[in-house]
C-alpha cells in the first residue's frame, strides 16, 4: 500500500478509536453531579465498628428514610468501605454524601481536598491496646523491643504513639507494622505480632477467645463522628439537618434502650452477644461536639502533618468541625 | 533515494508509535486541568513530573524499586522453578500425574490473594509471605504451561528417543523439555506479568510504619502506590504506577529476548 495512504488510514483509525473511547466514557460514567430528582442519599461507613451503633440502629429501623421523605428523598443507599482511600475517592467524586468515620479519616479526607464537615458525633471511646496473653507484657513499657500492629492513619495509630510517648517510648523502640484489621487479626492470632492497637469489637474478640489481654487504660480517645459533604449540605440543608436529628434520636434511643441496642448491634455486625456486652461500657453515647473534641482532633491533625502523612496542615475548628452545630452538652456526661 | 526512503519510513514508524500515548497524555492533562477529574484524586501529568523529580532526587524511588525488584525476582524464580519441575514430572510420568495432578489442579484456580491469611499465619508478615504470594501465582501459570507443553510434544520424537534407548532423564532434558520450550516460555512471560500484580498485592499487606526519613530504605513500589492513594499524594501514586509499568515492560522485553535466543530454531510468523 502506498505510504501516504497508510499514514492517512492510521491517523483516521486513531481518531476513531479516541472518539469512540470518549463517547463511551461520557455515556457510561455516572456523571458526578448533584443528586438527580428524586433524590438518593448515599451514606457510607469506614469499616465496621461497635461505635457506629447509632448509624446501624437508625439504618435497621429505617429512621433515615423516614426523616428524609419530606425532602423528596426516595432512596437511601448504605455502603461499607473497607479502605479509606476508596471512601475518600467516593467523596471526592461526589458519589457519597454522608459518612460515619473516626476523626483521622475525616482529617485525611479534608486535607486531601474533600470539602467535608463534621456535623455530629456518634460516641467517643477509650483507646485500647490488646496484647497476646502469652507475650508476658503487663504495661506499655513492656512493649519495648516487641512487634505491634495498627492501621495507619487512624485514631489508633495516633493514640498508640502518644501512649508510647507518655511512657517514655518512641516508635523506634519497637517495631510497628501497618496492617488493615483483617490482616492484623490473622497476624495477631497467628502469633506474628505481640500487640494490636485497635477498636471494638476486635479488642473484645481477642479477650473473650483468651488470645489477648488489654493493657491498662489511658486517656487516649477515639471519636466516632458523622461528616457531610459541604456541597451536599449547601444544596439540601433540610436533609442535612434531618440527618443530624436522626443521629441525635438514635443516640438517645441507645441510652434509653441499652439491651435492645446491644442486640441490634450484635445482629448487625454478626458478633457474639458477650463481645458486644464487653465492649458496650467503653462507649460514651453522650458525646457532643465541643472544645475538647476540636482540641483532640487538632492534635491528631498536627500529628498527621508532622509525620508527612498529610500534605497540608488543617485548622480543625475552622475547616473541619462546624461550630454552628454545637449541641447542648448533655446533663449527664459520664466518662466511659 | 533509498536512504531518503528509509529515513522517512523510520520517522513514520516513530510518529505512529507515539501518536497514541501523546494524545492520551494531552487528554489526561485537559481532564485534570479543566476540573473534569478531581485533581486531589488524579494528578495531572505536570504534577506527576514534579513528583517524579522529588522522589528520584531523594533516592526514595530507587530504594522502593530495588526492594520491589528483589521480591519479584525471588518470588518469580521460586515459583517458576517449582512450576517447571512439577510440570515436567506430571507431564512426563502418568503415575505422577495421577498422584499429584488433581490436587495441584484444584488448588491452582484459587486466586492468589485469597491465600494471604494463610500465608500470614504460616510465613509471617515479613518478606517470606510476600515472596510466597508471588511464587504461588508464578507457579500456577508455569506448572500448567509446562505440563501442557510436554503433553504436546511430538510422539514421533519420543519414539526416536526410545529407539536409541535414551534414559528417562535424558528424554526429559533433551527431547521433552525442548519440545515444550515454546509453551514454557509463554507461561514464563505470563507468569512474570502476574508476578508484578501480586507484588503490589503483597506489598499492601504489612508494611513497617516508617517516618518520612526511613522511607529512604525502601518499602516497595506497590506500597508507594497504596500509601500515596491513602494519604492523598496522587502524583506519587501515578509515579509508582508508571515505574511499575516501565519495569514490567523492561522485564518482559528481557524475557522475550531470552525466549528468542532459546527458541532460535523455530520458524514462526513475525508479523506483516
Amino acid at each position: 500500500m502506498e505510504k501516504n495512504t497508510k499514514l492517512a488510514i492510521s491517523a483516521i483509525g486513531l481518531l476513531l478509536v479516541i472518539g469512540v473511547a470518549v463517547a463511551v466514557y461520557l455515556q457510561d460514567s455516572d456523571t458526578p453531579s448533584p443528586s438527580p430528582t428524586p433524590i438518593t442519599v448515599r451514606i457510607g461507613t469506614m469499616g465496621d465498628a461497635v461505635d457506629y451503633a447509632p448509624y446501624m440502629i437508625a439504618q435497621q429501623k429505617g429512621w433515615f428514610e423516614e426523616a428524609f421523605r419530606d425532602f423528596g428523598v426516595d432512596k437511601v443507599e448504605y455502603t461499607s468501605f473497607q479502605e479509606l482511600a476508596a471512601l475518600n475517592e467516593s467523596l471526592g467524586t461526589e458519589r457519597t454524601d454522608l459518612v460515619f468515620e473516626a476523626g483521622p479519616p475525616a482529617i485525611i479526607g479534608r486535607a486531601q481536598g474533600n470539602k467535608i464537615r463534621i456535623v455530629g458525633i456518634s460516641c467517643s471511646l477509650t483507646q485500647e491496646i490488646v496484647v497476646r496473653a502469652d507475650a508476658g507484657i503487663d504495661d506499655v513499657a513492656g512493649l519495648r523491643g516487641k512487634k505491634a500492629t495498627v492501621p495507619a492513619g487512624t485514631s489508633s495509630h495516633f493514640n498508640l504513639l502518644s501512649i508510647l510517648e507518655a511512657s517514655g517510648l518512641s516508635d523506634s523502640d519497637l517495631e510497628i507494622i501497618d496492617m488493615s484489621p483483617p490482616d492484623a487479626k490473622a497476624a495477631f492470632e497467628g502469633g506474628q505480632v505481640d500487640a494490636w492497637a485497635i477498636w471494638p469489637p476486635m479488642v473484645e474478640e481477642q479477650v473473650i477467645s483468651g488470645a489477648g489481654t488489654v493493657l491498662p487504660k489511658t486517656d487516649a480517645r477515639i471519636h466516632s463522628v458523622m461528616s457531610i459533604r459541604e456541597a451536599f449540605r449547601a444544596e439540601h440543608p433540610g436533609i442535612a439537618k434531618a440527618a443530624i436529628e436522626v443521629l441525635q434520636k438514635s443516640k438517645q434511643w441507645i441510652i434509653d434502650n441499652p439491651e435492645e441496642a446491644k442486640e441490634l448491634v450484635a445482629k448487625s455486625l454478626k458478633l457474639k452477644p458477650e463481645v458486644v456486652e464487653l465492649a458496650w461500657p467503653k462507649h460514651d453515647w453522650n458525646a457532643t461536639i465541643d472544645g475538647e473534641l476540636i482540641r483532640d482532633l487538632q492534635s491528631k491533625a498536627d500529628f498527621l502533618k508532622g509525620r508527612g502523612l498529610i500534605r497540608d496542615g488543617l485548622d480543625v475548628g475552622k475547616d473541619l468541625v462546624d461550630p454552628s452545630q454545637d449541641e447542648q452538652p448533655s446533663a449527664q456526661k459520664n466518662a466511659a | 533515494m533509498s536512504d531518503n526512503g528509509s529515513w522517512r519510513r523510520s520517522t513514520t514508524n516513530l510518529v505512529v508509535s507515539i501518536a497514541l500515548p501523546i494524545t492520551l497524555l494531552l487528554l489526561w492533562q485537559i481532564a485534570v486541568s479543566s476540573g473534569w477529574w478531581p485533581r486531589t484524586l488524579i494528578a495531572a501529568p505536570s504534577d506527576v513530573v514534579a513528583g517524579l523529580w522529588n522522589i528520584t532526587r531523594s533516592g526514595e524511588l530507587f530504594a522502593h524499586t530495588k526492594v520491589s525488584m528483589i521480591r519479584l525476582f525471588a518470588g518469580f524464580t521460586v515459583g517458576s522453578v517449582l512450576g517447571i519441575g512439577l510440570g515436567a514430572l506430571v507431564g512426563t510420568f502418568n503415575f505422577s500425574r495421577r498422584l499429584i495432578g488433581p490436587t495441584i489442579e484444584s488448588l491452582i484456580p484459587i486466586p492468589p490473594p485469597a491465600w494471604i491469611p494463610i500465608l500470614i499465619i504460616t510465613l509471617g508478615i515479613g518478606e517470606a509471605s510476600k515472596v510466597g504470594l508471588i511464587a504461588i501465582g508464578a507457579f500456577a501459570v508455569v506448572y500448567a504451561a509446562t505440563a501442557q507443553g510436554i503433553r504436546g510434544a511430538d510422539k514421533r520424537l519420543v519414539e526416536v528417543g526410545q529407539l536409541y534407548e535414551k534414559r528417562r532423564g535424558e528424554m526429559i532434558l533433551r527431547i521433552l523439555l525442548p519440545s515444550a520450550a515454546p509453551n514454557i516460555f509463554t507461561g514464563l512471560r505470563v507468569a512474570l506479568g502476574l508476578s508484578w500484580i501480586l507484588l503490589v498485592a503483597s506489598e499492601m499487606v504489612a508494611a513497617k510504619m516508617v517516618s518520612a526519613e526511613a522511607r529512604l530504605e525502601g518499602i516497595g513500589l506497590g506500597w508507594l502506590i497504596f500509601d500515596a492513594r491513602r494519604f492523598g499524594r496522587p502524583e506519587e501514586m501515578i509515579v509508582g504506577m508508571a515505574a511499575m509499568g516501565v519495569l514490567g515492560k523492561l522485564s518482559d522485553m528481557a524475557m522475550a529476548a531470552l525466549q528468542s535466543r532459546a527458541l532460535r530454531w523455530r520458524t514462526s510468523f513475525t508479523g506483516m
